[in-house]
């Protein structure tokens, strides 16, 4: 115990010293943990824009423009997926499961809405259920639809009223809240996806560009093992062939690098500069303070302590510093990021993602989503820059003791 | 096996030393760059005597004392402490030498500041195991009250006069119970009544403990307490007469 009541002794006597060294390892461990949560934040960002979705990827491909934008139209991202590559997409391991849809624009002179036509899954119909706010739901066998509420709030819509889609009219079944916790692909109509190929099928506009058949897609959504993701991204890639966009996490990240400032490598490298800088320092009290305690090193020396007892003893106060800095930094950036709570970032969605017919004006949407990503300290962090601390104080000890030691009695004698 | 236990075999206990001589020097060298500080020195110091080496400054007497302290290392020559050669010993065993049978006082009082009176006298017995901490912390406690300091245990060196730290340098070195005090001109920063009274101290110590000292003093009056005086000159010991 005497060793440690010297130790903190010591520390107390040289309290200047001491707090600065401890704040400078606190400085270094809160922005090793502050920055890379906030990293790990943006990070988890970049997957709400395909979250918001219900899929880890989503398959389409790149068309042309019809000749006429009139009546039922594809968008141009949402070209025909043929029902043969969708089999093959459903094949590839890792797909836990795949749902289908048509999305179209139906192009009235005198009204606009967006129709998806959807298989009967937790991302599409099933989960439409879900949020349904009047009526009743819809299944894969139905012939009635489904719409959203900001559309039927719009054109004054109420279940049992019969809406038109291209010449055809759909009795309302419900009204539903497609954008309340998101997952689902927003649109003002819904129905299930045999109504929407059938439709597909027969639209002037969309066979004068595609070979539609009434089994055919436009829209593929995939949940994916994401230890997989990688893999499955290159093999619908793959097969897609060139016009195809799979978007994905992987995508969003190389699409919103510009945005999002701080990447995490970045986050890394800014905190392993502080890193550096917080060794440097403590290397350098260290070493002050060895030269500084020479006579009291000699003292030591002839009283009885081994070199290697007044090492320890170094050690001690070294690491009781790299403690007391790690805890404090620690403790700051928890309440750092609990006051933060979360991050807030506003990006521009790619246009597949958000394919609604922007030369309408009255159909535009705001293209830009703000995404709230929560920020959490990453433990493993926590505990690198912990042992990161410690480490750093060591090695500042073992390196200044390995320095020529001071002859004692040159210090101590009275001539 | 821990440092105590290493030399337990061949250090003898505290306090008691292996035959007439606790201190034997032979043929001692020294240089400093191109100045030979000590030319051949022989010295012998019995157990329980007080010694004392005079002379001028740069005569080599601290050299002597830092090298018998096994502090300083001579270019030719040996000590033997207790019987026990201090030619090759390493920093370990040199360490646990002067903790179980060396007293060392300065003339600087050489307290560690950051500690109070109590915890500069237990110092030395830190990495002790064979008493338990309450006892070293009673006999600490009692050497501070045989200095004077009774009431002073918890203060700090700098609220201390320099005759009060004095004293507890004094108490430190015979925390050990050690067989032989080396004191370097230990009154050198004291006015001549607080000298006196830490010389008497010393000397009272010395013979309470059983303690052989060797003390390095420019002082007659205090060498003229000494039952052996030894004299340097240059390097050499000129004289020796009890």
């Amino acid at each position: 115990m005497g060793v440690l009541r010297y130790a903190v002794n010591e520390l107390l006597f040289r309290s200047g010293r001491s707090l600065v060294t401890a704040v400078s390892i606190a400085l270094a461990v809160l922005a090793a943990i502050v920055l890379t949560s906030l990293a790990s934040s943006y990070a988890r960002a970049l997957r709400v824009p395909i979250e918001t979705v219900g899929a880890d990827v989503i398959v389409q491909r790149q068309g042309d423009i019809p000749p006429k934008l009139e009546g039922l139209v594809f968008p141009h991202p949402n070209a025909l997926v043929p029902a043969d590559i969708v089999r093959q997409i459903k094949a590839i391991p890792g797909v836990i499961a795949l749902t289908r849809a048509v999305y179209m624009w139906d192009l009235e002179p005198d009204r606009y809405e967006s129709v998806l036509g959807i298989d009967d899954s937790e991302v599409g119909l099933a989960g439409l259920g879900r949020r349904l706010i009047d009526g009743k739901p819809i299944t894969a066998a139905s012939h009635s639809i489904l719409v959203d509420s900001d559309y039927a709030t719009k054109n004054h819509v109420k279940v049992g009223d019969s809406v038109m889609v291209g010449v055809d009219s759909f009795a309302v079944a419900g009204i539903v809240d497609a954008a309340r916790s998101g997952k689902l692909v927003r649109a003002d109509v819904y129905m299930p996806i045999v109504l929407a190929q059938a439709l597909a099928a027969t639209a002037p506009q969309v066979q004068a560009l595609y070979p539609f058949g009434a089994d055919d897609a436009n829209l593929v959504l995939v949940k994916v093992n994401r230890e997989q993701l990688q893999g499955v991204v290159e093999k619908v890639t793959s097969l897609i062939g060139k016009n195809g966009v799979v978007s994905s996490e992987l995508s969003m990240r190389n699409a919103l690098s510009g945005v999002l400032f701080l990447s995490q490598s970045m986050g890394l490298i800014i905190a392993a500069i502080i890193g550096l800088f917080a060794a440097a320092f403590v290397w350098r009290a260290t070493a002050t303070s060895v030269a500084e305690r020479r006579r009291e090193m000699a003292i030591l020396q002839a009283i009885g302590w081994s070199w290697r007892h007044i090492g320890e003893q170094v050690v001690i106060e070294n690491l009781a510093l790299a403690m007391a800095g790690t805890a404090a930094g620690l403790a700051v950036a928890l309440v750092v990021v609990l006051s933060l709570g979360h991050i807030s970032v506003t990006v521009d969605l790619p246009w597949d993602l958000s394919s609604t017919p922007h030369f309408i004006p009255t159909a535009a949407i705001d293209r830009t989503q703000t995404i709230t990503a929560p920020i959490s300290i990453s433990w493993l962090t926590a505990g690198i820059a912990a042992a990161g601390s410690l480490a750093i104080s060591l090695l500042a000890v073992l390196a200044v003791l390995a320095l020529p030691r001071p002859q004692p009695w040159s210090l101590l004698r009275a001539e | 096996m821990n440092d105590t236990a290493m030399l337990a075999k061949s250090v003898p206990a505290p306090g008691v030393a292996s035959g007439r001589d606790i201190i034997r020097v032979r043929r001692l060298k020294k240089h400093y760059g191109d100045v030979e500080v000590l030319k051949g020195v022989d010295l012998a110091v019995d157990a329980g005597q007080f010694t004392a080496i005079m002379g001028k400054s740069g005569s080599g007497k601290s050299t002597l004392l830092g090298i018998i302290a096994g502090l300083e290392k001579p270019d030719e020559g040996n000590v033997s402490i207790l019987g026990h050669k201090l030619d090759g010993m390493s920093d370990r065993d040199l360490a646990t030498l002067r903790r179980r049978s060396i007293g060392i006082v300065f003339q600087g009082f050489s307290l560690i500041p950051s500690l109070t009176a109590l915890d500069n006298v237990l110092l030395p017995t830190f990495f002790a195991t064979e008493t338990s901490a309450a006892e070293r912390r009673q006999r600490g406690v009692d050497l501070l009250k045989q200095v004077g300091l009774g009431d002073r245990l918890n203060y700090h060196p700098a609220t201390l006069s320099g005759g009060e730290q004095q004293r507890v340098a004094i108490a430190r070195a015979l925390m050990n119970n050690p067989a032989i005090l080396l004191a370097d001109e230990p009154t050198g920063n004291l006015d001549q009544e607080t000298g006196a009274s830490v010389l008497e101290l010393l000397l009272d110590l010395g013979r309470t403990h059983g303690t052989g000292l060797l003390m390095v003093t420019h002082d007659p009056d205090v060498a003229a307490k000494a039952g052996h005086v030894v004299e340097m000159k240059d390097g050499r010991i000129i004289d020796g007469h009890p």
